[in-house]
């Protein structure tokens, strides 16, 4: 399937996902005036690699920040996921940056609410 | 609700559509000035008002926050070092006004400068300016000068400073700058903002601790801005970083909810400002609401405040998957708020008239560092 790329801008993430290369991977910030919107095209691509998934999908979150609009979104791509246990073994890596409790508060109460092995990893920061 | 945030209301409610009144006090950074002057940037952008004089505004402020971070000086109090910037729009004047720390020994210079400046007529300006170009690149102070020779030039006014002595080795200079945009004669009276009202901007801010504020239009791109400074005026610590998370929530709360002011169609005036004290910071913002909302937003914010933190807890898993797509509202941005900054919301919701009220909150964010 066609891979899904989005450079990063200052209000929405990058977005690197590639079946075929095996890359999954959402970075840098999310605070988009209107989340839906820009979440819609990531959703349904996830949706469409459901349908015929890697063995293997790590899905690499290293998001420095969200808000609660874009929480709404990247929670029904983690249950998409979810769905998808029987057919892949999925990985979440949760990055957060080692001063950040409340990414990883997040990252803790996401694993704890989302049916899926989540490495929560801290960092002294992001790579630009 | 807390009668004490009306004051938000009582200075903001003679705003006029594209008014604009941002205010900064700080230590001021190249990083910092870069992002002041793209919040400038963005709303000469919007203003119907400025088309021809943008570049010339933009200018302006370039160069007069440019002159803090090249002449700062540093006080033994540290209470004293904080500079002051004001960016003021009012109809149609724009002003940009600085107060900076600066050493006592050079203020004899200055103040010739800025008197040989504002005896020159524009042809003299300009002769004056031709003059400095060719000894920018020979002398340090060369720059200077020919930044405020600039300034009186474009502006087509007189350079308003007063030097305000502070302790033994240093004053404060204070300065404004006006640009007439209403490109008559007429428009030319009386100053809309005076070193007077710099002064007490200023005193203001010392005496309440306000690190900054923004009364104006409330959109993505000004929402951006304003966390850009915050980003470039505070290292990174825990601290900010839940400064950060409650801002956004706060700020896009009113990009998405605010009514307009009456008469204004699509334009979202608000106030917000960061206020900090030894053991927190405060964040408070003001914007118009719909009167017929205003009952369900008191009840809600009541409801979100009575909850502990296990409570906070059920109610944010419950909504995150509550996924009815509703692009304006996740029902998530108060209980978000709740969660970082471990404070209640204080709100005051006052009458605004013709069917809208004013929405005020106050929210605490403690220092963790």
């Amino acid at each position: 399937m066609e891979p899904f790329v989005k450079e990063p801008t200052v209000d929405t993430p990058q977005v690197v996902l590639d079946a075929e290369k095996g890359l999954f991977l959402l970075a840098r910030m999310s605070l988009p005036e209107d989340a839906v919107e820009f979440y819609a095209p990531i959703i349904e691509w996830f949706a469409d690699y459901c349908k015929n998934p890697n063995p293997q999908t790590i899905l690499e979150m290293k998001l420095e920040y969200f808000n609660t609009a874009s929480s709404k979104q990247l929670i029904q791509i983690l249950l998409l996921l979810q769905g998808l246990k029987d057919k892949s073994d999925i990985i979440i890596n949760w990055y957060y940056k080692e001063i950040d409790e409340d990414m990883q508060g997040l990252g803790e109460e996401y694993s704890q609410i989302i049916n899926l092995p989540f490495n929560l990893i801290p960092v002294a920061k992001f790579d630009k | 609700m807390d009668q004490s945030l009306d004051f938000i209301y009582n200075h903001f409610r003679d705003i006029e559509k594209d008014d604009l009144e941002y205010v900064y006090r700080g230590q001021v950074t190249a990083h910092l000035v870069m992002n002041i002057l793209e919040l400038a940037k963005t709303n000469l952008a919007k203003a119907d008002d400025t088309r021809k004089m943008r570049s010339r505004i933009y200018y302006i402020m370039g160069e007069g926050l440019q002159n803090i971070t090249a002449h700062q000086a540093v006080a033994d109090d540290p209470a004293d070092n904080s500079a002051i910037v004001v960016i003021y729009k009012k109809r149609h004047k724009y002003i940009i006004a600085t107060g900076n720390l600066m050493n006592r020994d050079s203020e004899a210079a200055l103040r010739e400068k800025l008197e040989t400046i504002n005896h020159l007529d524009a042809e003299g300006l300009k002769e004056l300016s031709r003059e400095t170009r060719t000894l920018v690149g020979f002398t340090p102070e060369g720059g200077a000068s020919l930044g405020l020779i600039e300034m009186a030039k474009r502006s087509g006014n007189k350079l308003d400073y007063l030097i305000k002595p502070v302790d033994e080795a240093h004053s404060y200079f204070y300065l404004t700058t006006e640009i007439d945009i209403s490109g008559s004669d007429e428009g030319g009276g009386k100053t809309s903002y005076t070193i007077q009202d710099l002064i007490d901007v200023h005193e203001n801010f010392n005496k309440n601790n306000y690190n900054l504020s923004f009364k104006g239009d409330f959109d993505q791109e000004n929402l951006l801005s304003l966390l850009s400074i915050l980003k470039s005026g505070m290292s990174e610590t825990k601290t900010r970083i839940k400064l950060y998370g409650v801002m956004v929530e706060l700020l896009q709360n009113i990009v998405k909810h605010a009514d307009n002011k009456e008469g204004y169609t699509g334009w979202k005036a608000g106030v917000f400002y960061i206020k900090e004290h030894d053991d927190r910071f405060s964040l408070m913002a003001g914007n118009y609401i719909d009167k017929t909302k205003a009952s369900a937003l008191a009840e809600r914010i009541e409801r979100i405040d009575s909850m502990d933190s296990a409570g906070l807890t059920k109610e944010y898993n419950k909504i995150l998957f509550n996924f009815n797509n509703d692009p304006v509202s996740t029902g998530l941005g108060f209980i978000d708020i709740r969660r970082k900054s471990g404070s209640k919301i204080e709100y005051s919701i006052v009458d605004a008239g013709n069917g809208r009220d004013f929405f005020m909150a106050k929210i605490d964010v403690m220092k963790v560092d």
